[in-house]
């Protein structure tokens, strides 16, 4: 406990170990950027076991006030996940410092809102894909700019995905979840759409996150509070869900599809799903004028293990 | 009177009926959360919706196989503060052989509510409501940061000061001598080795431990310690009504003044009575890291570093306040003093005369890296090594002799004898020292019936 844990933080304190590259401490403040899907089209459709639109708004909120009582300090952004468009609703225009949880939540409603009701963003592009990618990366350029203001901040980030993978973000996906990695920032991810998402599941698995598809949606809030509250420092000591099962399987560059099996340029290792001459991403000219009988490289891809 | 340490000490220490009474209002409630164990806190959160008993052993199936002691610690401490609460076992439970089996764990019933509550975010009203500002914010901060700076400085000072201490608000004295801070010989006040330590520990620590003695004082515990809870979930710049607070909370909101935690305004032109929390009340449910940290949202008074130490033992301290010069003179020797800064010496004289006072090295060193200047907070370590490993070693220097209470055998009736005394000692492990000539062993009633054995045959 804090207060008791204060004479031995002295004594590590003592040490030096407050600038040294730190391990993880119960002290450390964390910064949670929730993710959600606000694609209307998905959350209009759903089924009779899942969960409706409000009471996932609620359980959402619900979780981010847990969130909040565990530190004074801790740190929260909400970014909504739209087709077409990704927005951090939260922090917004107000001061993010000492504020109430209902002031939060009043002002994700009213952008929500005023987001949602925008058709022209429906109507322009995109379809009805949200963009998950566009909104992983803002994230990530918010926990970027934070962790420049608070180099000792903990970051951490939470996708709540009903929408199925669109393939065409792929190679934008992975960029961002090898970010993720490269600056230690978990995601974990929580599917409630009916099928698995394989890009969330690589994002997670890469990361260090948790991966989770609820069977009870109606239990969200005790599913987030189990498994996707704990800071890094005590998921140390919980023994928490693991992904057993990964799809592996990636997207190739020409037609942006998923595939099993395909052909990796030797130079740049792009995937295509088909013999290129030349390819599209470094142009290397890949096959030999007159020796066209033998593919210069083929590979087979980690196929998803059963 | 021996006073509790730490503020979960002083909980576990109060009867269960009153801590009952405590987890009846949320805020209470949510300050004990934020300073329970990471690890505590979920248990809390993951029993929050949980109605039907669970066994100590189905919990284990949370943690992982190797940190079951601290799962343990966790829970004792919980079931300490009767956060969780033991129940009985439920009907048609079949009792299992293992002992936790049979030991069922419930969320305290109030706690639980008052806790669901706070999470849906419902009756959230705090009982003491902001009033409309009547000056400028920065104005009243700043305003707000001299006046807590001042008031507690001031006890700082009178401590180390003798002749001001009869400045001392009589209660505040009462409790430095309740704390053994100080104590009273021949009609003065003087400091205590403890009071040289409390000087050196952060602020956070510095305000418990004389909460937790005025807590003690206290005839109504459990409003002070409810009022001092809700203090820290108040907002910065803002001043609250006193008009419906009770009289034993007046009374304390008094009391906490006395420390610099609130501050009352003189304004003349209003009829009703108002208060402002400082950041120090403020800080008291932040933990304590941050509140040194000079974390962006929890600045306490002594946040700003002035002390530079250089690898020669020199140290420069930026700062003219006779207090942080009077803390530092304990363990560096002042050699000049300018209009803006002090400069000293660390050497082995000055260093052993702290210690002589029962500061340790890590307090020191702690000490040092705690208000060291921002320049300095740019190296690693914060304190040059060679600084803090001869601080280490002059302390270890002084217990270079051990004392050990213990008795000398010589005289054996055969150097056979003697041998197998030594050799029996050796083996219960109370053999200090042995020659030719005798030996030396802690005093031991086994060793003692043995020796009168063989000399006797």
């Amino acid at each position: 406990m804090a207060w008791e844990a204060l004479r031995s933080n002295r004594k590590i304190e003592a040490d030096g170990a407050l600038s040294a590259p730190r391990g993880l401490t119960q002290d450390d403040t964390s910064l949670l950027v929730v993710l959600l899907d606000t694609n209307p089209y998905i959350w209009s459709q759903r089924k009779q076991k899942e969960l409706e639109w409000s009471s996932v708004l609620e359980h959402v909120f619900n979780f981010m006030s847990a969130y909040r009582l565990l530190k004074h300090e801790n740190r929260l952004a909400f970014i909504s996940v739209h087709p077409g468009e990704s927005k951090l609703l939260y922090p917004g225009s107000t001061d993010p410092t000492g504020t109430d949880m209902e002031d939060i939540k009043n002002e994700i409603v009213t952008q929500l809102n005023a987001h949602t009701r925008n058709e022209e963003l429906l109507k322009s592009n995109s379809g009805w894909s949200p963009m998950l990618s566009g909104a992983l990366s803002l994230a990530l350029c918010y926990i970027n700019r934070i962790q420049r203001e608070e180099p000792l901040i903990r970051p951490r980030i939470l996708v709540l995905h009903a929408s199925p993978d669109v393939s065409n973000q792929y190679i934008s996906i992975m960029n961002c979840i090898f970010s993720a990695q490269k600056k230690s920032i978990l995601i974990d991810t929580c599917i409630l759409g009916s099928n698995d998402s394989p890009f969330l599941q690589q994002a997670s698995h890469l990361t260090g996150g948790i991966y989770l598809k609820p069977s009870q949606q109606k239990a969200l809030l005790q599913y987030a509070l189990t498994c996707y509250l704990p800071d890094p420092f005590a998921r140390k000591f919980l023994s928490l869900p693991t992904l057993t099962r990964v799809d592996f399987r990636a997207s190739c560059f020409c037609h942006k599809e998923t595939i099993d099996m395909g052909f990796v340029c030797s130079v740049c290792l792009s995937i295509y799903c088909g013999i290129t001459l030349v390819c599209q991403t470094c142009g290397t000219r890949l096959l030999q004028m007159g020796t066209a009988k033998k593919p210069l490289v083929k590979k087979a891809l980690p196929a998803a293990p059963k | 009177m021996a006073t509790a340490t730490t503020v979960f000490d002083y909980l576990i220490s109060l009867p269960r009926g009153t801590l009952h009474a405590l987890y009846a209002d949320p805020w209470t409630c949510q300050a004990i959360f934020r300073d329970l164990h990471g690890l505590a806190k979920q248990y809390v959160v993951r029993l929050m919706f949980v109605s039907t008993p669970m066994s100590l052993s189905s919990l284990l199936n949370w943690v992982k196989p190797d940190e079951i002691s601290q799962h343990k610690d966790c829970l004792e401490k919980l079931i300490a503060l009767h956060v969780c609460e033991e129940v009985s076992q439920p009907q048609g439970h079949i009792p299992s052989k293992n002992p936790d089996g049979n030991r069922f764990i419930l969320l305290n019933k109030t706690f639980q509510m008052k806790f669901n509550d706070t999470i849906a975010s419902a009756n959230q009203e705090s009982w003491l409501k902001p009033l409309e500002p009547t000056v400028d914010q920065k104005k009243i901060e700043k305003e707000l940061q001299e006046y807590s700076q001042r008031c507690f400085d001031a006890i700082l000072n009178s401590m180390l000061n003798p002749k001001e201490t009869k400045s001392l608000h009589p209660s505040i004295q009462r409790l430095v001598l309740q704390t053994g801070l100080m104590e009273e010989a021949k009609n003065s006040l003087h400091i205590t080795s403890k009071g040289f330590q409390f000087l050196l520990w952060d602020t956070y620590t510095q305000i418990w431990t004389l909460l937790l003695a005025y807590l003690s004082t206290t005839e109504n515990q459990r409003d002070a310690l409810s009022l001092i809870f809700q203090l820290s979930f108040l907002k910065m710049g803002q001043h609250y009504s006193t008009n419906h607070l009770s009289p034993s909370h007046l009374r304390i909101i008094q009391d906490l003044s006395l420390f610099g935690l609130i501050y009352q305004r003189r304004e003349n032109n209003r009829t009703e009575k108002s208060f402002y929390p400082t950041r120090l009340a403020i800080a008291l449910s932040s933990t304590q890291s941050a509140a040194h940290n000079g974390n962006t949202h929890t600045h306490t008074s002594s946040s700003e570093g002035y002390i530079m130490i250089e690898q020669n033992y020199r140290m420069y301290a930026y700062t003219n306040s006779p207090l942080q010069i009077a803390v530092l003179k304990q363990f560096v020797k002042i050699t000049y003093k300018l209009p803006n800064m002090v400069m000293g010496m660390i050497s082995r004289e000055s260093v052993r005369d702290a210690l002589r006072h029962g500061i340790t090295a890590n307090q020191m060193i702690g000490y040092m890296r705690q208000h060291a200047h921002p320049e300095m907070l740019k190296n690693f370590p914060v304190v040059p090594e060679t600084v803090a490993d001869q601080i280490r070693l002059w302390e270890t220097e002084r217990s270079r002799i051990k004392y050990e209470k213990g008795i000398y055998y010589e005289k054996f009736p055969s150097p056979a004898a003697q041998a197998n005394m030594v050799e029996y000692a050796k083996q219960l492990g109370v053999l200090l020292w042995s020659s030719d000539a005798g030996f030396f062993a802690k005093e031991s009633d086994l060793l003692k019936e043995y020796i009168k054995k063989v000399s006797k045959a």
